[in-house]
């Protein structure tokens, strides 16, 4: 007879999570029910990497669908913001082994079949990262007047606190290899993280590079930057970015 | 002994009878009950030497003693809030993590429970198709 009990207290692992991996794709969703199952069928139709879906403590249909259609995801039970969902991802990269682990929003905006560039780019050139730019070359996007002020003034920022040239600093389409992804498992800010992100690398020494992208617009669900939420990322990571340089 | 002193004592008194009370009854962990029986303590000595503040205030140059004493707790009051901030931060940090390991732990009892389905014979003695190995 068998031993259901004995099976089910054993710590084994699944098959599927002891697989030797490469590339982890992380996709990060709040409230994304009207864009998230045409995003990741257009990456299961773009790359062979695999791929995982952070929902965020979502309270539309988010969960309901990730589990209708079968789509891998880990699901938080509260709302952590966009810092505390990456670092999720990055850490269930980091506990399976994952090389390298990819960010890609959930909403529509970044075409996975620029994920093989980006990997590329990552390991020809040796670096640690690296960042999807809509700016490097000119390729259409051009984004509101505000968001391109946000990004103008982020873009000198970084350049005096670290001298690098980032010309998308608050693009979220990034590819980390696994120094990097051990180092997000330890400290990812919580909140408007990117451009501390890129920042607190930088000064670790970590190697930075951009690689031209397009993106698109949102194909559902809502930004979570508003005129008066803007106003506060900048002045917050300005003030945060200046602190933590000074001590 | 004057009637402000007497009533400074008494509410020192009374602050420091509240902390004990907490503490006693393990409304306040250890470390935290310690901090305020030490502010209680303080405010108590405080208000027994409370002529000597006077002597202390006129000596630096206050012209009014309750100046410097109101000076004194709210510099603690803030510090002490900036601990519990600092308390609260920590245990937020405690938190995330904690939300994060239930997501990751979910994940593998699923994959977990997916795999012992599959490997489990069903009623014919053929086992269900294991779930595609690609995520």
């Amino acid at each position: 007879m068998p031993e259901p009990a004995a099976g089910l207290l054993r710590p084994f692992r699944s098959s599927i999570l002891r697989r030797v991996r490469d590339l982890l794709i992380i996709i990060p969703a709040y409230n994304e029910a009207d864009s998230i199952a045409a995003t990741v069928a257009e990456v299961r139709a773009a790359v062979d990497y695999d791929f995982i879906v952070v929902n965020d403590g979502s309270t539309d249909d988010t969960a309901r669908i990730l589990d209708r259609e079968g789509i891998p995801h880990l699901d938080l039970p509260i709302n952590l913001g966009i810092g505390g969902a990456m670092q999720t991802g990055y850490r269930y990269a980091y506990r399976e082994g994952y090389q390298y682990a990819a960010q890609l929003d959930g909403d529509g905006q970044h075409d996975p079949k620029d994920l093989p560039r980006l990997a590329h780019a990552l390991e020809d050139g040796g670096h640690d990262v690296v960042i999807g730019s809509r700016f490097v070359e000119e390729r259409g996007y051009r984004g509101g007047r505000a968001r391109r002020s946000g990004i103008y003034y982020f873009q000198h920022l970084i350049r005096f606190l670290t001298g690098l040239k980032v010309t998308d600093p608050t693009s979220g389409f990034r590819l980390a290899n696994r120094r990097v992804i051990e180092e997000f498992v330890k400290h990812y800010p919580v909140d408007y993280p990117e451009v501390e992100v890129v920042v607190s690398l930088a000064r670790r020494g970590y190697r930075l590079a951009e690689v031209p992208v397009d993106m698109r617009d949102r194909a559902g669900g809502v930004s979570s930057i508003t005129a008066v939420r803007s106003l506060y990322y900048m002045a917050k990571v300005t003030l945060f970015l200046v602190i933590r340089r000074v001590f | 002994m004057g009637v402000v002193h007497a009533i400074s004592l008494l509410v020192a008194g009374i602050f420091l009878g509240q902390i004990m009370l907490l503490a006693g009854r393990h409304r306040l962990r250890d470390r935290h009950a310690f901090i305020w029986v030490m502010i209680g303590g303080a405010a108590f000595a405080a208000a027994l030497g409370l002529p000597a503040l006077n002597a202390i205030s006129e000596a630096i140059g206050v012209a009014y003693m309750p100046s410097l004493v109101f000076l004194g707790a709210i510099y603690l009051i803030l510090t002490l809030l900036m601990y519990q901030t600092m308390v609260l931060s920590s245990h937020q940090d405690g938190i995330r993590t904690m939300a994060q390991e239930i997501a990751y732990l979910r994940r593998v009892v699923e994959m977990n429970q997916n795999e012992l389905e599959a490997a489990t014979p069903n009623a014919s003695g053929t086992a269900r198709p294991a779930e595609a190995s690609r995520s």
